[in-house]
């Protein structure tokens, strides 16, 4: 290592043009083998995707359904223009749904618990009358 | 017979100044050719280049060398600007030139400081080196007139000063061998 650190050195040093003329000739060449590795991994991935494009026509895809959270989502998605009172509606919408969504999610967990805690209290009430 | 001795007298003192007078003030250390002179268009990409090179050697003690190099090629620069007539840039360069040799002296303290052994021949370069320089700079001194002088004159007083820093440096990783 010292030894060809030494030679760097002394390349660097007598022969300065000599090591930049090497330096900018590898340069190059690293940069058409780049260039030639990103062309090819270029046509692999278009190939691939051509792939998968052709197999998804393949598949019928249901139509999307519109819910207020697709279409919310469409408007900062999509790159069209809406207006203010489409926006107010929406978000109204929006949060109506999401409010309700809230609402069942947590009936249906409290009604889980209490389902839960009926359990536990009969299994309790048994064993009391099996003591007995 | 008066004659004869007086002929024999200055004889001898010609043999003497020809043949061992130059052997001691001039110093055979031949000085590296600078090639491009600081006078043409395309010097300041050699300094770039020489910039970006000191910033790439990895070695402190071939940053010593190089710096050696430097100092050598500007001050011949400043000579050759010198013989050219160009008397301001041969002022700045050589400036810029014992300015390598100030860098030599810190690069040669951090070679110390990192424990790096400087071989006995550059030790050696660096002292001739430091003698040329100076006899140069005498040269240069001898071929201007008036305020010109001054400069090469203060440029050479520089050299004494980094030359006894280089002493100093040496004598004081003498003492610390001793005391390891």
């Amino acid at each position: 290592m010292e030894e060809l650190i030494s030679l760097y050195d002394n390349t660097l040093i007598y022969y300065p043009n000599v090591f930049f003329v090497v330096l900018f000739f590898t340069g190059i060449l690293g940069t058409i083998i780049v260039g030639i590795g990103i062309s090819i991994l270029r046509e692999r991935v278009r190939r691939a995707i051509k792939k998968i494009k052709s197999s998804l026509k393949r598949i019928k895809v249901e139509e999307k359904k519109k819910t207020p959270f697709n279409q919310m989502a469409s408007i900062f998605l999509q790159k069209k223009r809406t207006s203010a009172v489409y926006i107010i509606k929406t978000s109204i919408v929006f949060f109506i749904y999401i409010i309700r969504t809230a609402v069942i999610r947590a009936n249906t967990l409290l009604i889980s618990i209490e389902s839960q805690t009926e359990r536990v209290i009969r299994k309790i009430g048994k064993e009391i009358l099996i003591e007995e | 017979m008066k004659k004869i001795n007086i002929i024999n007298t200055i004889l001898a003192a010609c043999l003497i100044y020809f043949v061992f007078v130059p052997k001691v003030l001039a110093v055979e250390y031949p000085l590296a050719w600078p090639g491009i002179l600081p006078d043409n268009k395309l010097y300041k990409l050699k300094v770039l280049r020489n910039k970006i090179i000191y910033k790439m050697i990895i070695d402190p003690v071939k940053k010593v060398e190089f710096d050696l190099l430097m100092a050598d090629k500007t001050i011949y620069a400043s000579k050759l600007l010198v013989d050219k007539g160009e008397i301001v840039l041969a002022k700045d360069t050589a400036l810029k030139g014992e300015n390598y040799y100030s860098m030599l002296v810190q690069d040669y303290n951090k070679a110390l400081l990192s424990h790096k052994q400087i071989p006995s021949w550059l030790d050696r370069k660096i002292t001739l080196a430091a003698i040329k320089h100076q006899e140069v700079f005498k040269q240069l001194e001898d071929a201007v007139t008036g305020e010109d002088k001054k400069t090469f004159q203060i440029v050479s007083k520089f050299s004494q000063i980094n030359y006894d820093f280089i002493l100093k440096l040496r004598k004081s990783k003498k003492s610390s061998g001793r005391d390891v």
